[in-house]
């Protein structure tokens, strides 16, 4: 299936969950978020938050900033 | 002389020097900036993931030992303010955030309206909330009501160096602030951090004016001495300013030729 990932189209297995798919990408750690269609995924559902085709995903970090 | 505590929604800060980590060119001129600038918190961005990117700003501020505080900056709108201060709180584990929401590219001046419905928004959620925000006391103080845990005033533009341009209006906003006031924006060189202080600020932000000097680590020893000089001079009391001169020497027994 196909999400969107920070902007660009990612295809991924289906029933991917959101920690398989920080994992692929080695933004597991401190200082990485992720929200779904808009909304805050906490970490602690990371695990059990299935994606759907489609989704919108953005992942933040920490960078140098004002 | 020690200076004085300085306090935000209750915890001391360290110094009364924040620093804006944006804008060095390397993260080890910044971590040499922030070690000479004596600073106990430094902001930082929230940018999506890019792996190619080497080291993390994370380890340079916990080696440092400094706070953490996130921006908004980038966000153009009260929803994305909420939601990228929301996703700072869980990435980086604190409710801290410098809240940012500027009207455009060109001035980077803050939207007053879309600023004030995100410090409603996110004091609602349990963020201590220190806006960045125009020279205005009235939005300050409007700023206030709504529970930020400090007020931000700028002054001047992000990113100009050109000082204090308002200095009656930040002394208005510090006449009847009752939360912390932090000139954050638009300082050039250490006088300007001495002027802030000497107007009454609790402390001053400032990222630029030492991330983009010719000698990084040096500006911002002189920002901390700037700081620490103008809040000595702010708690000593300077004299009245006089029309004539007034002589220092005694004006009786002088000698007769």
């Amino acid at each position: 299936m196909t999400l969107t990932v920070n902007g660009k189209a990612m295809q991924v297995p289906p029933g991917t969950t959101l920690q398989q798919l920080m994992v692929s990408l080695s933004t597991t750690g401190r200082g990485s978020a992720a929200a779904v269609d808009g909304v805050v995924a906490p970490r602690s559902r990371w695990e059990s938050l299935e994606l759907r085709a489609g989704q919108q995903v953005e992942i933040l970090t920490a960078t140098q900033g004002g | 002389m020690a200076d004085d505590a300085f306090t935000i929604a209750g915890e001391e800060l360290g110094s009364r020097l924040i620093l804006g980590t944006g804008g060095a060119p390397s993260l080890a001129v910044m971590e040499a900036a922030i070690n000479a600038s004596g600073t106990d918190m430094c902001t930082v961005s929230m940018r999506r993931v890019d792996t190619a990117t080497p080291g993390s700003v994370l380890d340079v501020l916990a080696r440092c030992g400094v706070r953490v505080l996130p921006n908004t900056a980038g966000c153009r709108t009260s929803h994305e303010a909420v939601l990228t201060a929301q996703l700072a709180r869980e990435a980086l584990g604190t409710n801290w955030v410098k809240l940012e929401v500027v009207a455009d590219e060109h001035t980077l001046l803050p939207d007053p309206f879309e600023l004030l419905d995100a410090a409603e928004r996110l004091v609602a959620d349990g963020f201590t909330v220190l806006p960045y925000t125009n020279d205005d006391p009235v939005l300050a103080r409007r700023l206030q009501q709504t529970g930020c845990a400090a007020v931000m005033p700028l002054g001047a533009p992000i990113g100009t160096g050109l000082g204090i341009r308002n200095a009656h209006n930040i002394e208005l906003i510090v006449a009847e602030a009752e939360v912390p006031v932090v000139l954050d924006a638009g300082i050039g060189t250490a006088s300007d951090a001495a002027l802030a202080m000497e107007l009454g600020c609790d402390a001053v932000l400032l990222a630029s004016a030492v991330t983009r000097a010719q000698d990084p680590a040096l500006m911002a020893a002189a920002m901390a001495a700037g700081v620490t000089a103008g809040r000595f001079a702010a708690r000593a009391g300077r004299i009245p300013r006089r029309h004539h001169a007034r002589a220092s020497s005694p004006v009786h027994g002088t000698a007769v030729f």
